[in-house]
């Protein structure tokens, strides 16, 4: 059992921010897509429901074993440890690309002068004293936190409506319905295959039997959002800055002008986005040291915290040569990837599960 | 090389931060685990200055063009 817990409101508000920083680059698809970028989002949001009905049934499966604990219960101690490793190297290697990413945000569009290893200790120094404080103190500035970045991106899709031209998103369906489903595919793989690892909190909520509940609803929630601010998007950059612009969502708000009185209102969108983007990277954390000390049977997680940041700075650094690299991964490598770790293995542990005959009440019978 | 300084100089506030951990006898496990973790950053950190050290990305990469070749066959 766990020593702490968080509410099931608190673990719908990290899943809510950890999808607003990882959606809002509307880009990717809509490269693929053109057009139909939203589209492909809208299919990529209804195909994900069964990605996310796929995690609440294993989080049922046993609400007291986080996905490691289910791991080495169904799979058996060998084979639950290599498949653990492998999960916590693809979560290690998923917080090094947040970073590079933020990191380049930051030193491309706010600090074009200072050195990104700089900002790159500073935030991965943040990430390890959030880390270290523990998952209730996180939960809980979450929650502070979370109106402010719901309401900010509300109001800022209001705002960008007066430079909408409907004919951006004009013909539908002009090549057809594959690129749509293309475009959906690597949606999926960003938004909600990238929440496997709050499979590994749910022992840390009060109400575990609704905890798959929460996840699909937080998900639909921070996906609508995340849909209407991109829909905004496409609509005022049209396709081609869409897809071309390093950051479109950052750039869509550049836009905002009312009655020459409101602007310059980008620099508050970086400081929501920096905000949920380091939700996302500090739940991948959590999970890689989470992962480490129930693999290695420790009974503190603080020990680990401080080297792994060092070597999470050293792998931030080489992790991606360049921003193209990282597009053209995501467009090709990074889908069958995510979706081997996140579709696959949570479908055979599901399976596995069946066929022997799991059930929560008889773990000891299959150790 | 500026960089080599700053993770040597992160390194050893890290072992300062850390030094009532790393005198417990009690922790052993903790003490072996930490130190390897430590010593990879310092050393790949510094080399990072020196050779270009490939993104593990690439090994995805790599992997993913295998099997799409073998499918192909």
């Amino acid at each position: 059992m766990a020593e702490f817990k968080i509410s099931n409101r608190q673990f719908m508000v990290l899943i809510f921010l950890q999808i607003m920083g990882l959606v809002l680059s509307p880009g990717i698809w809509t490269g693929i897509a053109k057009q139909d970028g939203w589209l492909a989002e809208l299919v990529g949001i209804v195909l994900g429901l069964l990605v996310l009905w796929l995690f609440s049934r294993v989080a049922n499966l046993n609400s007291e074993l986080n996905l490691i604990g289910l791991m080495g219960v169904i799979f058996g101690k060998p084979i639950g440890k290599t498949v653990t490793l492998c999960f916590i190297f693809a979560e290690f290697i998923a917080v090094s690309i947040n970073v590079w990413l933020t990191a380049t945000f930051i030193t491309t569009q706010i600090l074009p002068q200072t050195p990104k290893q700089a900002i790159m200790i500073l935030l991965i120094a943040i990430l390890i004293i959030g880390v270290r404080l523990g998952l209730e103190t996180i939960a809980q500035v979450a929650e502070i936190l979370v109106p402010f970045v719901f309401g900010y991106f509300i109001l800022a899709g209001i705002m960008v409506a007066p430079n909408i031209h409907w004919e951006n998103i004009q013909p539908v369906l002009e090549h057809g319905i594959t690129p749509v489903v293309k475009g959906a595919l690597v949606y999926i793989t960003i938004s909600s295959c990238s929440l496997l690892h709050f499979l590994l909190l749910v022992p840390f909520c009060t109400n575990q039997q609704k905890a798959g509940k929460s996840l699909i609803i937080a998900s639909l929630v921070g996906s609508s959002l995340g849909f209407f601010f991109n829909l905004c998007t496409l609509l005022v950059l049209g396709v081609v800055q869409t897809s071309t612009a390093l950051y479109p969502a950052y750039l869509v708000i550049t836009k905002i002008n009312i009655g020459d009185f409101l602007t310059r209102f980008e620099a508050v969108g970086a400081m929501f986005w920096l905000i949920s983007s380091f939700y996302a990277m500090i739940i991948y954390l959590y999970a890689v040291v989470q992962g480490l000390v129930q693999i290695l049977s420790f009974k503190d997680h603080r020990p680990l915290t401080l080297p792994l940041g060092l070597v999470l700075f050293v792998t931030a650094m080489i992790i991606l040569p360049s921003t193209n690299y990282q597009i053209n991964y995501m467009l090709t490598t990074n889908v069958p990837d995510v979706l081997v770790m996140a579709v696959v293995l949570p479908l055979v542990l599901y399976i596995v599960a069946k066929v022997r005959g799991y059930k929560a009440s008889n773990i000891k019978g299959l150790r | 090389m500026t960089w080599s300084l700053v993770i040597i100089i992160v390194a050893l506030a890290i072992i300062f931060i850390e030094k009532k951990m790393l005198t417990n006898r009690n922790m052993k496990k903790e003490q072996i685990v930490f130190c390897l973790m430590l010593v990879s950053g310092v050393i790949l950190g510094i080399a990072e200055n020196f050779i270009v050290i490939p993104t593990p990305l690439k090994m995805f990469s790599s992997i993913q063009q295998s099997i799409m070749a073998f499918i192909k066959l």
